[in-house]
């Protein structure tokens, strides 16, 4: 049976989304049902530059790359185009 | 330029570089024949040549896959429209941005992104020229090579008048952009935003191909959506970093430059005012493609006639659908994509920022005007 995971946008009107887990953020999120832009959506041009906090898998090499020039300061940034859900998130606009 | 900036240009530079798609495209297309996936879908269902209209309910499943097809052709003829006059802008852009410090690194970039968009044009000129052909014996949404001063959107509302004038200020934006740093930037903001728009869809499009169930079985077409996808990429990000970052290090824009920054942005919104029916994701106005659709419905892969070809066409264009609602829902996310892209860029207009020109067309204006040009068709 397939497990399911929430997406919450705290501190936004956005409603939480309940998606099945190891999806990709950027097939399910749009500005629409979310505060996040998706733009290039392969992990280079950082208009999807969000916090996560929850417990997904750390950064690839290239993403980590990009998010040292996009969010030095931010421990938990991340390219909401490269995380996939396993469990469940809140996610802040940068 | 400030370091972090030039950092991010340079992560740009090098990975397009690393990762151009170009060759894996050219190699494609060289083995491109039509007849190896004819019978096959080359996209996602939902993108298909007036998906979810009453032409689609009533299609075969061979005339669905040529519906698919046909999305495809007709939605990289206008794509062809917009690389040609980027590759224009490019050049005029890095001159103007040759005052800066570093300025090499984005003339390379820039140079690099042109040689893209020459085999990207190559890529979908030579299989839509091929697949009419084959279909039609004749190009319908094909059209010959042309110069970049005019509508990217092929089948804008214009007459000679309007296309003389759009000419015109095309010419003269390319001339002192090339000799202005604030408005080679801003030339930026108009391309990402065109790009932003080309994502939406190409990302669904790519889609196709990344979730084959054999990825090197797929059509070729298939594989060219993904491969271009992938270049855009790095096209979309250099047009953020030089609009929203490159431009932070320069004086303020004058009274002039924000003038024209804002004509720019204000003529892309008209640019992207209708939506299409027939096509989702392309922001054509649909009066001007109504010949083209004839065409399709009387070749003999619909064999209509010329009462029931027109019966079909008024019931597709001038009535509520799936298709035109799915339509209208990508023109809405393209909007509020827009919206948030250019947020921050302080010099816009209020109108600009709020996309306001766009957020005046509904469902309803569409088929007020469909109802009023489709009894002159």
């Amino acid at each position: 049976m397939a497990e399911f995971c929430t997406i919450s946008f705290p501190g936004s009107d956005f409603v939480p989304i309940t998606l099945e887990c190891d999806q990709n953020l950027s097939e399910h999120l749009t500005i629409q049902n979310s505060p996040v832009l998706f733009g290039c959506r392969t992990g280079i041009c950082g208009t999807c530059l969000v916090e996560v906090i929850g417990n997904i898998s750390p950064p690839q090499p290239e993403e980590q790359e990009m998010l040292e020039t996009l969010a030095a300061n931010y421990p938990h940034a991340r390219l909401a185009c490269q995380v996939n859900i396993t469990s469940n998130v809140e996610i802040h606009k940068i | 330029m400030e370091k972090n900036i030039h950092r991010k240009l340079q992560i740009n530079h090098t990975r397009n570089k690393q990762q151009d798609h170009t060759a894996l495209m050219d190699e494609a297309v060289t083995n491109f024949r039509y007849e190896d996936c004819q019978n096959e879908y080359w996209n996602p269902e939902e993108f298909s040549l007036l998906y979810g209209t009453p032409l689609w309910e009533q299609s075969t499943q061979h005339q669905r896959i040529i519906l698919n097809q046909l999305y495809w052709v007709a939605y990289y003829s206008q794509i062809v429209s917009a690389e040609i006059a980027t590759i224009f802008f490019n050049q005029t852009s890095a001159a103007g941005l040759y005052a800066q410090e570093d300025f090499r690194l984005i003339c390379d970039t820039l140079d690099l992104e042109s040689a893209q968009e020459r085999s990207h044009i190559h890529a979908f000129r030579t299989i839509a020229k091929q697949v009419e052909q084959a279909l039609f014996g004749e190009l319908i949404f094909t059209y010959p090579m042309r110069g970049p001063f005019t509508e990217t959107m092929v089948y804008a509302d214009t007459n000679a008048l309007k296309t003389w004038w759009k000419k015109i200020q095309l010419q003269y934006f390319g001339l002192i952009s090339a000799n202005n740093t604030f408005l080679a930037c801003q030339y930026f903001t108009v391309r990402g935003v065109r790009t932003l728009n080309g994502k939406l869809v190409q990302h669904k499009l790519s889609n196709y191909y990344q979730k084959h169930s054999h990825p090197e079985a797929a059509p070729i077409p298939a594989k060219v959506s993904y491969y271009h996808f992938m270049d855009e990429s790095f096209h979309f990000n250099s047009s953020t970093i030089i609009s929203h970052d490159v431009v932070t290090c320069l004086k303020p824009p004058t009274a002039f430059e924000r003038l024209v920054a804002n004509l720019g942005l204000w003529g892309c919104q008209r640019d992207h005012f209708h939506f299409s029916a027939a096509i989702n994701g392309i922001f054509w106005y649909e009066p001007a493609l109504y010949g083209k659709i004839y065409r399709v419905l009387r070749s003999r892969i619909f064999e209509m006639s010329d009462k029931d070809a027109k019966e079909m066409m008024r019931r597709c264009f001038t009535q509520e659908s799936e298709g035109l609602q799915r339509s209208f829902s990508t023109h809405q996310e393209a909007m509020k994509s827009y919206q948030v892209y250019v947020e921050k860029l302080d010099y816009l207009w209020q109108r600009n920022r709020d996309m306001s020109l766009m957020a005046t067309n509904s469902i309803s204006r569409y088929l007020a005007t469909q109802k009023n040009a489709f009894k002159s068709f």
